[in-house]
């Protein structure tokens, strides 16, 4: 086949010949070879294909490959431009890039498995000192998860657990939180429909996807492990949080200020607050909690005393009424099924499971309806039953009272955090100390955060959903 | 399997590994497309590859015997049997239930009592593209612009070529046989202009993707007249890189095995007229149904203003069984018949004038407001919710709020609109600069970093409904 030679400009070189005739099939002419010339080659009709294919194949790896680190170079720009305030999306991936970190890495015997009501609530070292003092050295960590979705929740929850059994250890505890607007029909349906929910989970896949299982992920399910694959190099910092930092900054942080509009007063102190949490809020040295610094705590007690005018407790109010669904407490059966199968699963991580339900503001148990806290006592005792496993429940916890909550589902950080902790590591120390004891001993006293199961049974050797009584 | 998923990049290397190999013999090499070809069919849906093949065979045993007459009146009779049977296989599964429900609704206005029928066929995906392929190879073979395949695996390999399939490009046979019958394979240059275009095409689709909730909020319910222009734009922005970014990858995708496929737009919203809109947008639509329906009713007729009329009538029809798209289809007829006919009337200097820069540019405006107001009629689900967005545009219920948001959403609307008729400037211009280092990598390695960093699921390509 012919050489096709062509001046640079792209005209056929008059007098120009062919260099040389060809046969059959050539890898290339380097343009130094044929300078002399002053032609260059611009087109070749026939080559040798099998180069060529592995030239396209190459091509397109090193695209890729370049592509992947631009991105980083971009979410990490990203990362570093946007103030904290508006990227909460990669601040909730990377706490819980931190705590799947913690639970591969860390020595943890006490995992507390939750939502933000956790994550705000559970003080790990002042749990481990009142645990301690009652003759119960462990370590625990606080894995309470921000995304607001339920079945993020329950993904991050088998994330973490897998990234403990990884290290071939168990937990000697996992404290599970069972949140009631998890059986909520209100937040079902919204949780069904979100389509951000994909998004994260194909992130939290990318971070959790381990060389070691690659192969066998690739047999199980290879669209989404090549996804996942694809996403790895990019960290915490998946193509929805990044979008999502972009626009917030776009449409927020760079509003000019005649346009702006006056920031309601909650909103600007709370986002101070944030700033000063740098890039994670994943604290290795508070195992998880958010302990609030002293640069910070004037800007979180401006936000505590906002969250506790009379017209935000009745938007709290509001909101418990319509986005969560919490003062009709209309339960959904199919969604309680589903946290008794999740419980069951990731019993397989712990030796032993506790499940606690987490206070709520008195600002909502006093609006409540009685057949309500009914409808919310039963299924709390349904799961209690149905799963087997010892449940504190202290949704109504008297020893709080309003100002110890900084909303309606969460507690404050400075005040009453250390506070419920000291009186889960009580109720704890109860159910570890009584199954040290003899069968037949006393039962389990009374009161908030009873014990309703005097036995712990062992996530390991019971089957699930079928206690184990050998502690009985 | 779309083009955007890991499984189709799977696909495609394997298939392309394989054509190389394979591509020595070029029997076998055309044996292998028909099996990637009706491989890749199978992944939308097993239960319709009989329909692709049944139609594609019809084509081909209806070519055969057009070629093999002898009689004018046997080739007619073949001509009208392809034609025909793939046409009412496309009325079948296309629009059957348009007909039934509209027929029912007639009846029943005239005092019919009966139940309304109703046909629980699915739609095939790209049966509207695959169909019209057939049915110009049928044509093309009667008048004689190319001979008949002869063996059935030459024929489906072209006819059925995956790339263009379920979206377009509309393919002729005279374009791609010559090319499956030489199989010149990829050329040292070519395959990176292929990558190129599939890379591009990735991030068109990704930006139609981020497009999508800014059309769908307010084509939802429109808040102000500027929430509704920047919606109406947002959505003619989303059409064109959803269609162009799959036709992109179309393009890139048969590149690599060396098959060259007609491109389908050339900066469709820079064009001065709706007539020249059409020649640059989905333009193997418009040169098909131009060759195959209108130059015959013209030719016939000799009344080029119904004839455009009953064209553009059909090219909505075509788009989808729903009124809304018989609207979309009249409105650009009648948009068309007005150009032409103040074109036919406007003095010579008027023409000097609007080849220069500030009536082109006017023109420009004016087509583009036109054009994408029709898209309304293409993404309304129904005519009054297209009359109240219409509406919207000019008295909204809410009045307009001319703020940050609103204007940096139609700002970003702007760009979405202008970048890729930009980046389709230069490689359709210049497609030998393109493949030069200083350009290749960069534009590729950006385009697909804008894919991993914004890159949502997006979901289907808006054209593989028709």
């Amino acid at each position: 086949m012919p050489v096709v030679i062509v001046k640079g400009d792209g005209a056929i070189a008059g007098n120009a010949r062919p260099l040389c005739k060809i046969h059959g099939n050539f890898r290339s002419i380097h343009r130094s070879r044929i300078a002399s010339s002053h032609v260059s080659v611009v087109a070749v009709s026939e080559t040798r294909e099998p180069a060529v294919v592995m030239r396209a194949a190459g091509t397109a790896a090193l695209v890729l490959a370049l592509a992947l680190l631009t991105a980083r170079i971009f979410a990490e720009g990203v990362e570093r431009v946007v103030p904290i305030h508006s990227q909460f999306s990669l601040l909730d991936l990377s706490r819980t890039a931190g705590a799947i970190d913690a639970a591969e890495h860390e020595r943890v015997d006490v995992a507390f498995i939750g939502t933000s009501a956790v994550w705000f609530g559970f003080e790990p070292r002042r749990f481990d000192a009142e645990l301690a003092a009652r003759g119960h050295p462990l370590t625990s960590f606080n894995f309470g998860l921000v995304p607001t979705f339920l079945r993020l929740q329950r993904f991050f929850a088998d994330a973490i657990c897998e990234a403990h059994r990884a290290r071939g250890t168990r937990w000697t505890m996992m404290i599970y939180e069972i949140a009631p607007a998890e059986f909520l029909d209100k937040l079902v349906a919204q949780d069904l429909t979100d389509p951000s929910v994909a998004a994260y989970k194909e992130q939290v896949a990318a971070m959790t996807l381990r060389p070691a299982e690659l192969v066998s992920e690739l047999r199980r399910d290879p669209g989404s492990t090549l996804r996942a694959l694809l996403a790895k190099p990019l960290g915490h910092r998946g193509p929805a949080a990044v979008f999502e930092a972009v626009s917030t900054y776009l449409y927020e942080d760079l509003e000019p200020e005649p346009w702006r509009k006056p920031v309601p007063a909650l909103l600007a102190a709370v986002r101070p607050f944030w700033d000063l949490h740098r890039r994670t809020t994943w604290r290795p040295e508070a195992r998880g909690f958010l302990p609030v610094d002293p640069e910070a705590r004037a800007a979180y007690d401006e936000i505590m005393r906002l969250n506790h005018t009379e017209r935000e407790l009745a938007k709290q109010r509001v909101m418990a009424t319509e986005d969560l669904g919490l003062l009709p407490m209309e339960v959904n059966a199919a969604a309680v099924e589903r946290i008794i199968e999740q419980i069951r699963v990731l019993a397989r991580c712990p030796e032993r499971v506790v499940l606690v339900v987490m206070p709520l503001s008195p600002n909502i148990m006093r609006a409540m309806r009685p057949e309500a806290r009914k409808r919310l006592s039963d299924v709390i005792a349904k799961v209690e039953r149905d799963t087997g496993y010892p449940l504190l429940d202290f949704v109504d916890l008297p020893e709080l009272g309003l100002d110890d909550f900084y909303d309606a589902e969460h507690l404050s950080l400075t005040v009453s955090a250390g506070k419920f902790s000291s009186l889960l590591a009580d109720r704890v120390a109860e159910l570890l100390d009584y199954s040290a004891l003899p069968s037949g001993s006393a039962a389990a006293p009374g009161g908030a955060g009873r014990v309703d199961h005097p036995a712990l049974p062992s996530g390991s050797a019971a089957s699930p959903g079928k206690p184990d009584l050998r502690d009985r | 399997m779309t083009f955007t998923t890991i499984y189709f990049a799977l696909f495609l290397t394997v298939f392309v590994v394989l054509f190389h190999v394979a591509r020595r013999f070029p029997a076998r090499a055309r044996q292998l497309v028909v099996v990637a070809n009706i491989a890749f069919y199978a992944t939308w849906g097993i239960a319709y590859v009989p329909l692709l093949l049944g139609s594609s065979i019809l084509a081909f045993v209806a070519a055969r015997r057009i070629d093999a007459a002898g009689e004018a009146s046997q080739r007619r009779r073949w001509l009208v049997v392809g034609v025909v049977g793939c046409l009412a296989l496309l009325a079948i599964f296309k629009y059957a239930n348009f007909v039934l429900s509209n027929a029912y609704v007639v009846l029943h206005a005239a005092g019919w009592s009966g139940t309304e029928l109703y046909s629980d066929l699915a739609l095939p995906v790209g049966i509207s593209f695959f169909t019209f392929v057939n049915v110009a190879y049928v044509v093309d073979v009667y008048r004689r612009s190319i001979g008949a395949q002869h063996a059935v695996f030459d024929c489906l390999a072209p006819l059925t070529f995956f790339p263009h399939l379920l979206s377009g490009p509309i393919v002729r046979m005279p374009q791609l046989v010559p090319q499956f019958e030489r199989l010149a394979g990829i050329q040292a240059n070519t395959y990176r202009f292929g990558l190129l275009l599939l890379f591009l095409g990735l991030a068109k689709k990704t930006l139609a993707g981020l497009l999508d909730p800014v059309a769908a909020s307010v084509f939802a319910a429109p808040p102000s007249e500027l929430a509704a222009w920047t919606s109406v734009f947002a959505y003619a922005a989303q059409i064109y890189a959803d269609f162009c970014g799959y036709t992109d990858m179309a393009l890139g995708a048969a590149l690599l095995v060396g098959i060259e496929l007609p491109h389908n737009f050339e900066l469709p919203y820079v064009a001065t007229s709706p007539i020249d809109f059409w020649r640059r947008w989905h333009k193997t639509l418009s040169s098909w149904i131009h060759d195959y329906v209108f130059m015959p009713l013209a030719r016939s007729s000799r009344r080029t203003y119904a004839s455009l009329l009953i064209t553009w009538l059909l090219v909505g029809v075509w788009h989808g069984p729903k009124w809304t798209f018989v609207a979309y289809g009249l409105y650009h007829g009648l948009a068309i018949i007005a150009t032409r006919f103040i074109s036919k009337r406007a003095p010579d200097a008027w023409h000097d004038q609007a080849a220069r820069w500030p009536l082109a540019t006017l023109c420009r405006a004016i087509t583009f407001v036109v054009v994408a107001i029709s898209f309304i009629l293409f993404r309304s689900p129904d005519l009054g919710a297209a009359a109240r967005l219409a509406r919207s545009l000019f008295v909204a219920d809410a009045g307009s709020v001319f703020s940050y948001a609103a204007c940096l959403t139609l700002a970003l609307v702007a760009v979405a609109l202008v970048v890729p008729h930009l980046v389709d400037a230069v490689i359709w211009k210049r497609r030998d600069a393109v493949q030069r280092d200083l350009v290749f990598w960069p534009a590729s390695v950006l385009a697909v970093t804008f894919t991993l960093v914004f890159g949502t699921n997006a979901g289907s390509f808006i054209y593989f409904k028709f």
